[in-house]
């Protein structure tokens, strides 16, 4: 038993608190507070394995087997010294204040949760467009950038239940709303709105539940850009990828509106307690942006098809998943002829940004559980290929960046002297490069060519990241617990260190 | 440590097993019998535990004897449970009740209510769930209207009933200034007294600084909070004629005077965050007076990227209400202290390395006591209630700027305060200008009013409502104040004006009110028939209005029909309508306004060797007093018609009214014909002076010019038509939601009623038109806006859960715009040989210099612009969390709908901007 | 065990069934062709280059044909501008430079596209040789534009009288294109201010190499701007009366005015400071009554905007494009639309500053660009292509004759240049 500790020597972790106990309890058990069993059995990194097929709305009652609620206020934040993407930024600090709950009563689950973030994004310098991850390639971008202040609002809920002999259904909505400004030169103001809703339908065979799920969501950005300093404004680029812009727009459009849907489908299947799991999923997204000053005028757009599949097979104290999924987008300018005062008549959509990529990954996770402990050891490998294209005569321009990453990570909970429960959690996550190139731009110059690079050097180095998190709980009557939660984060880039980051929480649990 | 616990554990389970009887239970909800998984089960004496299962089953093994079982689960109350167990094994059923964060049926919307004038009533839930910054966002509510975004950097006046000034493209334009009388005849009454603006004189110059002052405008709601209210009522119909001075409808805001805990709110949206904190507690030998306290604060950013441009409001209130219970009266008397400070400032960002300069700094802080006594003679009848309101309140109001001002050329600064012909001189270069108008508006209020019964015919209740009120508006301040040589911009037009020389405006009123309730056959008729007499008294006598009295008729009368049975379902059917004509009088910007200084430029001689010391500027001075004698009040006739109807617990409500007012304030431009000397300085031979030039040796020509001032004027007609309508349903179980629809035709016509002057802009031959002539125009210069809208609000309750949330569908179904058609040709003309007007005559419109004064309308300019659909859906949800603890949330236009139209062949695409928010709030 | 061979088989499928089938740049093929103006369809093509630009991109493909009128190139789908810059000769005679260009082409599919060739006209006259329409900047930061002006230059070899020249803006502007109705430009240029040199005829000699400066007010503007500039030297002014106290312009009387024959605005005419308006010279021989009486007309146009068209109108001037002596197009990059003149006049545009409103404009101008030294008299370059002629965003010569400031900041003007970058030798 010391040695599995000692060996582990860095590990702490977060536990959300488990709340009951496994099925037959001899009562003669010493003491069993209820804080204690839900902290044990609420075991979020068994159930983040199997995650993609347990995100069906339908599946909700068998991601635990205990109720749980959080409430957790404190401040999150990560700094790399080397930016991991240039239009996602140094790294982010923020206050929050989360509450997610959890809640099975019989066979229907309800869940909830709440956030309010609040903080910074560390010198993003190559868009001034927010959700780079969702609507790349096309930013609106300076040639400055700075710091950029943060503000999140995001809640949602779900229920799921049966009815009649074995049906099953859910419906989940979440919505989020993110809100950055700078108030520096040049200073840009987004407003950001992401609505989720889900649906799903299905039927208990045996130990086993086969659902059917609907997912679609709305995503709307608004963000305009003002210059107050009196020493000149600087230059708008309305980006289009791989370091090109749309040149004719420049300088113009200084305010620019997103609006996207995404719709989706899948099938999941899982079983009650053991046996075989797995889901397809089918998901399109098609969003496009509009300069604003030039009557909304669509100067972008672009569609993206993801297909994911998971299969795995599960133990009550093995589990193991392999996945693999592939993603399409394409990205079109939209050409116009001559304005007649703000009326620019579309002239031809050319298709000039492709992204292709596929990924595969085998991960699995083996934990032992007693009535005042549990240990989980997880480990995944994954292999991912993907390739940016931006082709318009006479520019071509070609990224490919493979890589294969693999990574371990072990929790341990146990409740000591008593009163008090304390986890430790350690995970390393490594990422190792495999086939990358970078073409077509020979000759190129300018800052966002450069910034391409610099986005192109930092995915051909390996790159790690060690966390490490430590937390104490103090178990009080009727099942609760308050507790504090301290964790550190060393990001690594080629050998050297890129950064640091720190957690520190108070989370009250019941 | 370990060994111990081994030791204990092993122990205790050798003495049970041997011969313990075997307990199992079962733990349910009491509201469905659904079993309760996870319960904590405790036995005491013995101090252990266990669970329950997923299907709420647990299994204890215990020796025979009597013991306590606890069953606890969050959310429900303990329970507890004494047992006897033998040596037989027993079968428990434990039924648990839910804590009482149960919800109980929540009214979050607001209620049309039943009484003879239609107006709206909002209670203190609905005013929670709606998550108000101020009193602006509780209109939302209100039929015809939807949710806007808050705009902290102007003035939030109230529209009842209209749609509001819209620009050619059908948004709303809210300044301008012509039809202010709206938001001006709207009455704020709080407990019983009324929010007094008369007095206000805050304005730069002449002009409400773009908006963003109230002069005018009748009360600015941003700077009511809302979070010591207990109901609201708006009256969107003919108030009760115990009501005066005012033209479109009433707010009567109740505050809470009641026993609460402790109660904390914290807010924040994207633009601004609320702290809020306030208790309630009983005072007195027999606890029957409450103490009352809270104080608020608010700060919003207009623009997140600008943190030197916000609106602040901090506000206190104390409130007590007393009550003596004697044999024949019974006294209640309602007293409170408030104080309310709001800060509207904007500061240019010092980001910028230059010595840039331009503030802009408004502070409102002022302090109010009201009082209310009412005596209640249980034993008279013709007597039952005198009331006594009073309230008194002191506003210091300051508004600053500091700008630096650098004129794009060489202008001349006129600074003179006496007419005639004197010498000003040129601003050169850049100067810092300070402009301070300090205003302390005073206003006193007095009411009585007594009430009781009047003998009637058998069965039928007569009540009547006698009384008069005073009110007066006195402004102290030192008023504007600034150096005339640096003015804030060069075309200055006015001059520093203390406040207080200003006189007191006394506002008299007295009211006679007679209710009717009488049964005719199984009918009811209630009528609700009275008039209020407005005058304003200690006037100078050339006023037309001084001492003269205004008497407004007010009828309302409701016909309820008997109850009859429509299915399993009882149903009620009413009709009401109501006639009023209500009087606002002018305020006393409007009554003294300032003189208008017009200056001509006689001479302007710039030496170019010396500039400072050769150079001469002289200038000629008149002086207008633009006081008009002649200004009448503003009357608004108004009436309606109420269809209402009640089957079960459903409710509609159909009103259809009519409003017509002719005479609104508004300023208007008087042009005058002024005559002028103009010196030819051509003939200085440059370097050739020692001093400026005298004005005898320089040849000049006498002429003429036309020149205007500004003057307040009965100049504005709005009409408004329109079909409210109200429906609730009742609540449909199997959802557990109640559909509430609201919605409104408004069709609004403003326009002017009085025959403009409008100069032209064209130069000929260097000379520019407007010198010389200037046409008046029978012109309508305005716009008719109808608009449709209907809300839908699904607001679902599911106590258990302790969840209300409610989704709201907006849906504008079309705003249509339409300027007035106009006829470019004056019917008159004033010219400046003769100062008279001539007929515009075909021979007028030949002549050379007089064609200009044809305008050319293109006939594009009168279409219909028609905007089509939009569809909004807002989410609002609160969750309670324990009893101290309630998170709430919303999103207003979390999703709309707004399909591209096309308007002339343009493609118009459209977007709207979320606006959402959190909220914690704490009851300990 | 056998779960092991399931799982390898499961994690190799993907390997094989994804192949990144990125479709090829579409592209279209058109055929250029220049058409000649009769004067030169015998003349045969010496050298010939054609730019081809794509106005969405930005991206130019430049081919040489030396020899030949046409070119095939294949382009992707979008809206181009097409230029052609070549020589001809006809049997001996020395060689004519030709120009073509259209600009604004949609292209989407395969086409052929005639450029409209013209021969740059010399005319015999003043021309100009810089426009400082920004104005400076004041210490606080505000704007002061009271010290703008015009220099016209002498690029001829003999003396010309600058008696009764006119100097004239032009009605629309550079950055915003409607349909105007009627739509003169290819016989006349559409302007709205026209002030005139006084004079007989014989008053006011330029000689070959000298310059004439015309100001907005011809006085020392440093003791209202301390960084402005000392105009009082200025060889003409122009003047508006005005009795509004609030814009009154100042007259030196030590300066003749210009004639002032129309200006659409009541108050002060002032140079468009962010240059979205052509300036030009014209000789208009029947005299300014005459001119003022006939030329007067309106023009009708549709604003399209948010709010739907709206149908409306413009009054001024037409000046038939043969008494156009000199005329240049300002405008930037962000918003240019279209030229006001017709391309014979002027082919392209000059700037300072690439964004609207661009702060750092001020203090510079535009100065035509130094050719070659005629012994010691400079020839300036006029080849009608405001782009190619003129230096843009440059320090004007007044503030280097008199090394004032330069900027914001105070820096002062160190060097004398001919046309802004060339430096003039001492």
């Amino acid at each position: 038993m010391k040695r599995i500790v000692t060996a582990l020597g860095i590990a702490a972790t977060i536990t959300l608190g488990a709340h009951g106990a496994p099925k037959n309890i001899t009562s003669g058990a010493p003491d069993a507070k209820s804080g204690v069993v839900r902290a044990i059995a609420f075991d979020t990194a068994y159930t983040a394995i199997a995650g993609a097929t347990l995100a069906n709305p339908a599946l909700s009652p068998l991601r635990h087997t205990v109720s749980n609620t959080d409430i957790a206020a404190g401040y999150r934040r990560v700094h790399y010294d080397t930016a991991p993407s240039s239009a996602s930024g140094h790294g982010t600090g923020y206050g929050f204040f989360e509450a997610s709950t959890y809640i099975l009563t019989g066979n229907a689950a309800i869940t909830g949760h709440a956030e309010y973030h609040n903080g910074k994004v560390y010198d993003v310098q190559a868009s001034e467009t927010t959700d780079a991850s969702i609507l790349y390639p096309y930013f609106t971008a300076d040639e400055i950038g700075g710091d950029m202040s943060r503000e999140v609002y995001s809640f949602g809920g779900s229920y799921a239940s049966g009815f009649g002999a074995g049906w099953l259904y859910g419906a989940s909505i979440d919505y989020t709303a993110v809100q950055d400004w700078r108030q520096v030169d040049p200073r840009p103001k987004n407003s950001v709105g992401r609505l989720n809703l889900a649906g799903a339908f299905g039927r208990k065979f045996g130990s086993y539940s086969l659902a059917l799920g609907l997912d679609a969501l709305k995503y709307s950005q608004s963000n305009s850009i003002k210059f107050v300093s009196e020493l000149g404004a600087g230059k708008v680029y309305h980006l289009t990828g791989l370091g090109t812009d749309y040149k004719r727009f420049a300088g113009t459009g200084l305010s620019s509106n997103y609006s996207g849907w995404r719709y989706g489908a899948d099938i999941s299947l899982y079983p009650a307690t053991e046996g075989v799991f797995g889901m397809a999923s089918y998901h399109r997204f098609t969003f496009d942006k509009q300069l604003n000053d030039l009557n909304r005028l669509p100067v972008n757009r672009a569609a993206h098809t993801d297909w994911t599949v998971q299969a795995g097979w599960r133990t009550d104290n093995i589990i193991v998943s392999l996945t693999w999924g592939r993603s399409r987008r394409t990205g079109f300018d939209n050409i116009f002829g001559d304005p007649v005062g703000q009326v620019y008549p579309e002239i031809a959509s050319i298709a000039s940004y492709f992204m292709r990529s596929w990924h595969t990954g085998l991960s699995g996770l083996w934990r032992s559980q007693g009535t005042r402990h549990r240990l989980d050891l997880g480990g995944h490998i994954d292999f991912s290929h993907r390739l940016d294209c931006y082709i318009s005569a006479p520019v071509d321009r070609r990224m490919r960046a493979d890589a294969i990453s693999y990574g371990i990570e072990a929790t341990w909970v146990w409740q000591c002297a008593g009163e008090w429960l304390l986890s430790l959690k350690g995970a390393a996550d490594m990422v190792s490069p495999a086939k990358c190139s970078l073409t077509g731009l020979a000759g190129a110059d300018g800052y966002f060519t450069d910034m391409l690079r610099a986005d192109y050097a930092y995915l051909t180095h390996s790159r790690a990241l060690y966390t490490a998190r430590a937390g104490i709980d103090r178990l009080l009557p009727h099942g609760r617990t308050i507790g504090l939660r301290l964790s550190g984060v060393l990001p690594v880039c080629a050998g050297d260190s890129n950064g640091n980051g720190f957690e520190a929480s108070a989370v009250f649990s019941f | 440590m370990k060994r111990r616990l081994l030791l204990s554990l092993s122990y205790l389970l050798a003495t049970i097993a041997s011969y313990a009887t075997v307990i199992t239970g079962v733990v349910l909800d009491m509201s469905d019998d659904s079993p309760l998984p996870a319960c904590a089960i405790a036995i005491s004496p013995l101090n252990i535990g266990t669970q329950t299962d997923l299907d709420g089953v647990f299994t204890l093994d215990l020796r025979p004897g009597d013991y306590i079982i606890k069953a606890s689960y969050v959310g429900f109350k303990p329970y507890e449970q004494a047992i006897a167990v033998g040596s037989k094994d027993m079968n428990l059923i434990i039924r648990m009740q839910s804590a009482e964060n149960v919800l109980s049926e929540v009214v979050v919307t607001a209620q049309e209510s039943q009484g003879p004038t239609s107006a709206s009533r909002i209670d203190r839930a609905a005013m929670q769930h709606l998550q108000p910054s101020s009193f602006t966002d509780l209109l939302e509510l209100m039929p015809g209207n939807i949710s806007q975004n808050p705009n902290m950097g102007g003035v939030n006046t109230i529209k009842l009933r209209e749609t509001g000034n819209l620009s050619a493209t059908g948004t709303l334009s809210s300044d301008n200034p012509d039809y202010d009388i709206s938001s001006l005849g709207t009455l704020f009454n709080v407990d019983g007294a009324p929010i007094s603006t008369d007095a206000n004189m805050q304005s730069i110059g002449t002009t409400a600084a773009n908006g963003r002052t109230s002069l005018n405008r009748g009360v600015d709601m941003r700077s009511l909070s809302t979070d010591n209210i207990e109901s609201v009522e708006i009256v969107r119909g003919i108030p009760s004629a115990e009501y005066g001075n005012l033209s479109s409808g009433m707010v009567n805001i109740k505050r809470r005077r009641s026993a609460t805990p402790w109660t904390a709110r914290f807010k924040a949206d994207g633009f601004s965050k609320l702290l809020y904190a306030g208790k309630g507690i009983l005072v007195g030998p027999s606890k029957t007076n409450t103490l009352n306290f809270d104080i608020g604060w608010f700060d919003s950013k207009i623009d997140p990227r600008d943190n030197l441009e916000n609106f602040q409001r901090i506000t206190a209130s104390v409130r007590s209400s007393l009550h003596w219970r004697t044999s024949d009266v019974n006294i209640d008397w309602n007293i409170a202290g408030d104080f309310t400070a709001t800060i509207d400032k904007s500061k240019v960002d010092p980001d910028l390395s230059l010595t840039k300069i331009d503030e802009y700094k408004s502070d409102h802080k002022e302090t109010s006591f009201t009082s209310g006594l009412s005596l209640n003679f249980e034993k008279l009848s013709w007597l039952e209630n005198l009331d006594v309101n009073f309230s008194a309140s002191y506003a210091d109001d300051r508004l600053e700027r500091h700008l630096q001002v650098a004129p794009m050329r060489a202008t001349v600064a006129p600074s003179t305060t006496t007419a005639g012909v004197h010498d000003g001189h040129y601003i050169l270069g850049e100067y810092i200008a300070d402009y301070l108008a300090e205003g302390k508006p005073v206003s006193i209020y007095g009411k009585v009013r007594l009430s009781g019964a009047i003998p009637s015919w058998q069965g039928a209740r007569q009540h009547y409502k006698l009384g008069a009120d005073w009110t007066l508006s006195k402004n102290y301040g030192r008023g504007q104040v600034y150096d005339l040589d640096k003015p804030l911009s060069g075309s200055w037009t006015s001059r520093p004006r203390a406040f207080s020389d200003i006189p007191a405006l006394n506002v008299a009123g007295a009211f006679f009110e007679d209710a009717l309730t009488a049964p005719i056959g199984a009918n009811t008729l209630e009528v609700q028939a009275g008039v209020h007499l407005t005058a304003l008294a200690g006037l100078d006598k050339r006023y037309y209005i001084s001492g003269r009295p205004y008497l407004d008729p007010r009828v309302n009368a409701v016909w309820r029909f008997p109850a009859f049975d429509l299915g399993s379902r009882q149903a009620e059917l009413q009709i009401a309508g109501g006639y009023g004509l209500n009087t606002r009088m002018p305020t006393a910007d409007y009554l003294f306004p300032q003189e208008a200084f017009l200056d001509i430029l006689q001479l302007n001689y710039y030496d170019t060797a010396n500039p400072t010391e050769n150079s001469r500027v002289n200038i000629r001075t008149y002086i207008n007093d633009a006081t008009n004698y002649a200004l009448r009040p503003a009357r608004n006739q108004k009436w309606e018609l109420r269809f209402g109807a009640q089957v079960g617990a459903n409710k509609l409500s159909v009103t259809y009214f009519q409003e017509h007012m002719g005479d609104g304030f508004r300023y208007s431009t008087i042009y005058g014909n002024y005559d002028y000397r103009l010196y030819d300085p051509s003939g200085i031979a440059p370097g050739s002076l020692t001093g400026p030039p005298s004005l005898e040796s320089l040849p000049y020509r006498d002429t003429s010019i036309l020149r205007s001032f500004r003057r307040a004027e009965n100049g504005s007609t709005i009409d408004k038509k329109g079909i409210e309508f109200t429906l609730n349903t009742a609540r449909w179980k199997p959802v557990a939601t109640a559909l509430t629809v609201t919605g409104a035709w408004f069709r609004t016509r403003y326009s002017n009623s009085m025959m403009l002057f409008e100069p032209v802009t064209d130069v000929v031959d260097g000379v520019s038109v407007s010198d010389h002539y200037v046409g008046l125009y029978d012109t309508a210069d305005g716009r008719i806006n109808t608009q449709f809208n209907t809300n839908f609000m699904f607001d679902t309750q599911l106590p258990r859960l302790g969840l209300v949330f409610t989704t709201t569908l907006q849906c504008m179904w079309y705003v249509k715009t339409r300027r007035l058609t106009e006829d470019g040709r004056p019917t008159a003309y004033l010219s400046s040989e003769d100062g008279q007007l001539h007929p515009y005559d075909d021979a007028a419109a030949n002549d050379p210099m007089l064609k200009y004064l044809l305008k050319y309308y293109n006939p594009g300019l009168f279409d219909t612009y028609t905007i089509p659909t939009a569809l909004y859906v807002n989410l609002k949800a609160t969750k309670t969390i324990g009893r101290w603890l309630r998170v709430s949330a919303f999103v207003n236009r979390i999703i709309d709908y707004l399909p591209d139209y096309t308007s002339n062949g343009l493609k118009v695409r459209r977007n709207s901007e979320a606006y959402f928010g959190m909220e914690l709030n704490f009851t300990l | 065990m056998k779960y092991i061979r399931l799982l390898i088989l499961l994690f190799t499928l993907p390997l094989l069934s994804c192949s990144d089938d990125v479709p090829a740049a579409s592209s279209v093929d058109i055929k250029i062709v220049v058409e000649l103006p009769e004067q030169f369809s015998g003349h045969a093509a010496e050298s010939s280059t054609f730019h081809i630009t794509n106005l969405s991109t930005g991206n130019t493909i430049d081919i040489t044909r030396n020899g030949s009128y046409a070119a095939t190139v294949s382009v992707s789908p979008g809206l181009y501008t097409i230029r052609y810059d070549g020589t001809a000769t006809l049997d001996g005679a020395p060689e004519v430079a030709i120009h073509a260009s259209v600009s604004s082409v949609t292209i989407s599919a395969p086409t052929t596209v005639s450029l409209p060739a013209y021969a740059t006209v010399e005319t015999d006259d003043l021309i100009i040789s810089e426009i400082f329409f920004t104005g400076t900047l004041q210490t606080s930061g505000n704007s002061y534009n009271g010290d703008q002006y015009f220099k016209l230059y002498n690029n001829t070899d003999h003396v010309i009288y600058a008696d009764g020249l006119v100097i004239f803006e032009s009605l629309f502007l550079t950055t915003e294109k409607f349909n105007y109705e009627p739509n003169i430009i290819n016989s006349a240029v559409s302007v709205d201010a026209l002030y005139a040199i006084p004079g007989s005829g014989k008053n006011y000699p330029v000689a070959p190499g000298e310059s004439l400066l015309i100001a907005d007010i011809a006085i020392d503007h440093r003791t209202i701007n301390p960084n402005s500039l000392d105009l009082s030297h200025a060889d003409f002014e122009w003047y508006d009366v005005s009795t509004s106290p609030m814009y009154t312009d100042i007259d030196n009387p030590a300066v003749p005015n210009l004639d002032k024959w129309y200006c659409y605005t009541q108050t002060i005419w002032q140079l468009h400071d962010r240059g979205f308006k052509a300036y030009g010279l014209a000789r208009i021989p029947e005299g300014k009554d005459a001119f003022m009486a006939a030329h007067y007309y309106t023009v009708d146009y549709e604003n399209i905007t948010v709010a739907g068209a709206f149908p409306m109108t413009k009054r001024g001037y037409w000046l038939p494009n043969d008494m156009v002596v000199d005329v240049v197009n300002l405008s930037i990059e962000s918003n240019y639309q279209w030229n006001v003149t017709d391309p014979s006049l002027d082919s392209g545009y000059t700037y300072c500053g690439t964004i609207n409103n661009d702060k750092t404009r001020y203090f510079h101008s535009v100065r035509r660009k130094f050719l070659a030294k005629d012994g010691d008299r400079i020839v300036l370059a006029d080849t009608n292509n405001s782009g190619d002629d003129f230096n843009p965003f440059v320090v004007p010569s007044e503030i280097e004759l008199q090394k004032s400031v330069t900027d914001i900041s105070g820096a002062t003007a160190s060097t004398v240049t001919i046309d802004g970058i060339t430096p003039a030798e001492q």
